[in-house]
């Protein structure tokens, strides 16, 4: 039995691995995790089954005459050395890059981090925090000063609204959902903002079921309401927050009823849900990629961000602004710098202070200037300019937006190197493979959305030759002739923490015998920070922003006259790679879906199961409708964790401004049957 | 009664160290906070008091990946039947030993259960009270264990012990041991009465249970309970398995085959039929297509009379693992209490 941290979401449940036969045959939930309680979602039962799996990769393969090989780990090391100094004689330092993973370890992303700057000498370093939640980095640090979660899970129990919005909390972060429905049970107001109508938009007291990409429209509608009837917290905003004046002069056109306009939500659900926020003591605010995954994402999330220092939710138990990450460890790839403008830590990489404690740590002249974002890469890469990318535990065919740019993309470089646990969609595309060990084959550290740094423990060997991210890393550093100097998976979390203030009093030790620690802890003796901006925000007052709203980048029209917007099933996770690994897993939903609702099926004549053409501008994809109110008319809905039938082959990638985000969430559509 | 008594709790942990020469000695041990079933060797005492582990034996029993034939390159099938290593488990609480009798009489003759199942010995520990959440005493289950079981401990307040034997192999293992004991007189055998009484007197009063199970073995079968109440509960059953996989007398699986190259092995690995998938059938026809559905058939099949177990006893043995894991609040206790008007 190993006590260890579950490798999907990122609530971070405690889960204990039965191993038997050197092989790890069920799991069990940590009766006393902070978090869990001894309580796993569908996920978690099931994480067993993808470990074991006879599929997964076992040696290093090199691409040989049009076809992957199995080779030695000498060989495929030698090629991708060889592949990255040539990338960089020929084009310099940047014409390298490395996409770390949202699922690997923090001292996998640290490592991978610290690879692409000391031993390429680049800062084109990032990963899929990109397509999740940059606009949350983006947009909190510029109104609190930290793009993190604010307040802890627990606080669910502690406060009197639950306020959520693009987020299907249930499904994807199933042991957080039901802790809100649980409070909603218990009397706790719930009012949920989603154009769908998820479980948790069943069960509210209010669900605004708004127009896609209206969310700013929404709350500043909220905002207005909540001047007009006063329900706003004069003291705290006096005290706490600047900007007032001006976020209320911006606020004056945006009446309930012109929200209503843009939205489609009645004038009197929105001062509804203004009052269950405000008029309450304190309002717990979560949301999800359904705030994030827009051109205006940033901007949204600032809108968010306004609401709650309104109402002096900032601070408080039971209230914060609560960003829920998808990955299992996507808050501790961004903590670890897998980001191409920040060391660890959040310290930019152009701070000439910052940049000397890491150049003196690491004995090497650091690059100053931000690098390109994964997106970016693709792009570089497209255009010849990004000659040699490695991308770790990602899968970014299936993942991210455009069509079938990404694929024509990463065939343009002159050597893509993958490292995963099976041969992904981006994988079957390498030149180089390198086989990875899962969660359950290494020791190391995870993040939780929360900031709950947690141990994770290995439980069995990995298959075959495969090795943690770290230690081909390592190997390959040595290569290129500049050893990085980890020996454990310890040692790289005292480095990391040594040059990071905000884990700078944890160690592996530490975290074990705590049950987990939330940063910021810069001291050995600090109990850690599981809620933000109490006494004050990080960067001091709270920065109120007026925002305006922006509608999505494509709009239906006569040729395309749906909205597709994109969502995730309680089943799955992420690309599949793991989840569709487990036979109950896999059982439960029918490869690729599209929802639509009885007014638009009937119309096409369409029936549940029949197979239909989602178009874009971009592309096309067939799959099988189910026809459901969970949508309604004019919208459709696609999970994409099926690379037979990928949304994101029609997806927008139009880009948010600030994050650079490709708007997922919405783009327009013909839907026809086959 | 086949009993007797053994003068101090020290006797029994002769017979732990006796077992522990030629079986692995598993019992409750508490990790990190939390009991769980830790081989022991039979060393040091006895932890008389520690409650049930979240996770329970049936994952020795009836393992959550079971093999149960591979093939090979030439064709070559063979069936896979385990040689399990001999355990102990002593320390098993009554609603446990109920939950064995549940899958002795369901897996029957299966060879690879009958396999585990032989080389397990059960050593049961008599609860003296309500554990927190638990209810057995409603469901006939507890706190008292009855079969199956080799030996089964009972502690007295004045340190002795009664041990009690259900098989050859439990007489055997006593003797074994080279304990003294007495037989049990009548002043011992009112304490036992009078500890069961007080162990019974322990629990909580619930009306809401008896009434729910009352509800639930009403003619026709569930009939008492509108579809309407069902249905509102279905919608906060996430399809976690949690329950499924800790309930101790949930036997349901799947088969799945797993090739490597051009053989590989065919297992059972646990199913749950709180999954959507595991009642769609190949038609695509479902007959529980809502969650409410599956969550009725599931109670149905925990809670009535009609399936009751071959010593009359419910599918549940009320040891409350469900409504720990249920992130829904919709465990046994919960839908109890949900049927029986408590909320």
């Amino acid at each position: 039995m190993t006590t260890t941290t579950c490798p999907f979401c990122a609530v971070g449940c405690g889960l204990v691995l039965d191993v038997a036969g050197g092989r790890v045959v069920g799991v069990a939930p940590e009766r006393l995790h902070p978090v869990s309680r001894g309580q796993l979602c569908v996920k978690g039962w099931n994480a067993a089954q993808f470990i074991a799996s006879p599929e997964r990769l076992t040696r290093p393969l090199l691409r040989r005459n049009g076809r992957l090989e199995a080779v030695a780990w000498d060989v495929a090391l030698a090629a991708a050395a060889e592949a990255l100094a040539a990338a960089r004689h020929e084009g310099g330092p940047d014409a390298v890059g490395v996409v770390a993973s949202a699922r690997a370890t923090n001292e996998d992303a640290f490592a991978a981090m610290k690879f692409a700057r000391a031993v390429l000498g680049t800062n084109n370093v990032d990963h899929c925090a990109r397509v999740c939640h940059a606009p949350s980095v983006a947009g909190l640090r510029r109104t609190l000063g930290s793009g993190a979660m604010t307040n802890p899970i627990a606080d669910v129990d502690e406060t009197d609204c639950l306020l959520v919005v693009g987020a299907d909390v249930t499904e994807n972060h199933a042991i957080l959902g039901a802790r809100i429905l649980a409070a909603h049970e218990r009397g706790v107001p719930l009012v949920v903002v989603d154009p769908r109508r998820t479980r948790l938009a069943r069960a509210a007291d209010l669900h605004a079921q708004i127009r896609l990409g209206t969310d700013i429209a929404f709350v500043n509608g909220m905002l207005h309401a909540i001047f007009a009837h006063g329900w706003e917290d004069r003291a705290y905003l006096d005290a706490r927050c600047e900007n007032v004046d001006a976020l209320r002069a911006a606020l004056a056109r945006w009446t309930p009823d012109e929200a209503a306009r843009v939205t489609g939500v009645p004038a009197a659900a929105i001062v509804d849900a203004a009052r269950l926020y405000a008029a309450s003591r304190r309002g717990w605010l979560a949301y999800g990629l359904g705030v994030t995954q827009h051109v205006s994402g940033t901007e949204t999330v600032i809108a968010l961000s306004n609401l709650a220092l309104v109402t002096g939710n900032v601070g408080a138990i039971g209230g914060g602004v609560n960003p829920l990450r998808g990955q299992n460890n996507v808050q501790g790839a961004c903590d670890m710098g897998a980001l191409p403008d920040v060391y660890s830590g959040y310290q930019p990489v152009d701070d000439a202070a910052a940049r000397r404690r890491f150049e003196a740590a690491w004995g090497v002249a650091l690059p100053s200037a931000p690098g390109l974002t994964s997106l970016s890469m693709q792009h570089a890469a497209h255009d010849g300019r990004l000659k040699t990318l490695l991308v770790i535990g990602e899968d970014p065919v299936v993942t991210d937006p455009g069509g079938r740019f990404v694929a024509r993309a990463l065939g343009r470089l002159d050597c893509l190197i993958v490292a995963e646990l099976f041969l992904t969609e981006t994988a079957t595309c390498a030149d180089i493979v390198l086989p990875a060990a899962s969660f359950a084959e290494k020791d190391g550290t995870f993040t939780s959305t929360e900031r709950r740094v947690q141990r994770v423990r290995r439980a069995v060997a990995p298959p075959g030759e495969a090795r943690t991210d770290w230690e081909m890393l390592e190997a390959l550093a040595a290569r290129l002739g500049r050893p990085m100097g980890f020996r454990d998976a310890a040692g790289v979390f005292t480095e990391m923490a040594a040059l990071t203030p905000i884990y700078g009093g944890m160690s592996h030790a530490r975290i074990g015998a705590s049950g987990g620690l939330c940063w910021p802890c810069p001291t050995p003796a600090h109990p850690g920070t599981p809620r933000l901006h109490v006494a004050s925000c990080v960067r001091g007052r709270g920065r109120l922003i007026p925002v305006d709203q922006t509608p999505p980048a494509e709009l239906p029209d006569a040729e395309y006259p749906l909205q597709l917007t994109t969502f995730r099933l309680h089943h799955q996770y992420g690309s599949g790679s793991m989840t569709r690994r487990a036979p109950l897993l896999e059982r439960e939903n029918p490869l690729g879906l599209v929802w639509m609702h009885a007014s638009d099926a009937a119309r096409r004549r369409i029936t549940t199961g029949a197979c239909v053409r989602v178009r874009s501008r971009r592309g096309e994809v067939t799959t099988r409708a189910i026809v459901s109110d969970d949508v309604p008319p004019g919208v459709v809905a696609m999970p994409y964790h099926f690379a037979e039938a990928s949304p994101n082959l029609v997806t927008n990638d139009a880009l948010d401004p600030i994050a650079r985000m490709p708007e997922l969430k919405v783009c327009a559509v013909a839907v026809e049957a086959c | 009664m086949d009993a007797c008594v053994l003068a101090s709790r020290a006797a029994v942990d002769r017979i732990r160290r006796a077992l522990a020469l030629d079986r692995r000695v598993i019992e409750p041990r508490t990790v990190e906070g939390a009991p769980v079933w830790t081989a022991t060797n039979g060393e040091g005492a006895l932890a008389w008091s520690t409650a049930a582990p979240l996770a329970g034996v049936k994952g020795w029993l009836v393992p959550p990946r079971e093999p149960v034939l591979a093939w090979d390159d030439t064709g070559a099938m063979r069936p896979v039947v385990p040689c399990p290593e001999r355990v102990a488990f002593v320390g098993l609480r009554a609603c446990d030993l109920a939950a064995i009798a549940h899958l002795d009489a369901h897996f029957g003759s299966d060879p690879w259960y009958r396999a585990r199942r032989a080389a397990a010995f059960l050593v049961g520990l008599d609860c003296s009270g309500a554990c927190a959440g638990g209810f057995c005493l409603e469901v006939d289950a507890g706190p008292f264990a009855r079969a199956p079981f080799d030996l089964n401990l009972t502690a007295l307040p004045d340190g002795r012990v009664v041990v009690a034997w259900g098989s050859a192999a439990g007489v055997a293992a006593l003797h074994g041991a080279g304990v003294a004991s007495t037989p049990v007189d009548d002043g011992t055998a009112l304490l036992l009465a009078e500890l069961a009484a007080g162990a019974a007197a322990s629990f909580p009063v619930r009306p809401y249970v008896a009434r729910g199970l009352a509800r639930m073995n009403a003619a026709p079968a569930g009939g008492a309970i509108a579809d309407e109440e069902w249905q509102a509960v279905g919608p906060r059953c996430l399809a976690c398995t949690g329950c499924t996989s800790l309930c101790p007398t949930c036997t349901c699986f799947t088969v799945v085959d797993e090739p490597v190259g051009a053989g590989g092995t065919r297992a059972r690995i646990w199913d749950s039929c709180l999954l959507e998938g595991f009642q769609r059938q190949a038609s695509g026809h479902h007959p529980a297509p809502r969650p409410g559905d599956r969550v009725r058939r599931f109670w149905y099949h925990k809670l009535s009379r009609d399936f009751a177990g071959p010593t009359g006893r419910l599918g549940c043995v009320g040891c409350g693992r469900c409504d720990v894991a249920c992130p829904g609040t919709i465990g046994a206790l919960g839908v109890l209490a949900a049927l029986g008007g408590e909320r």
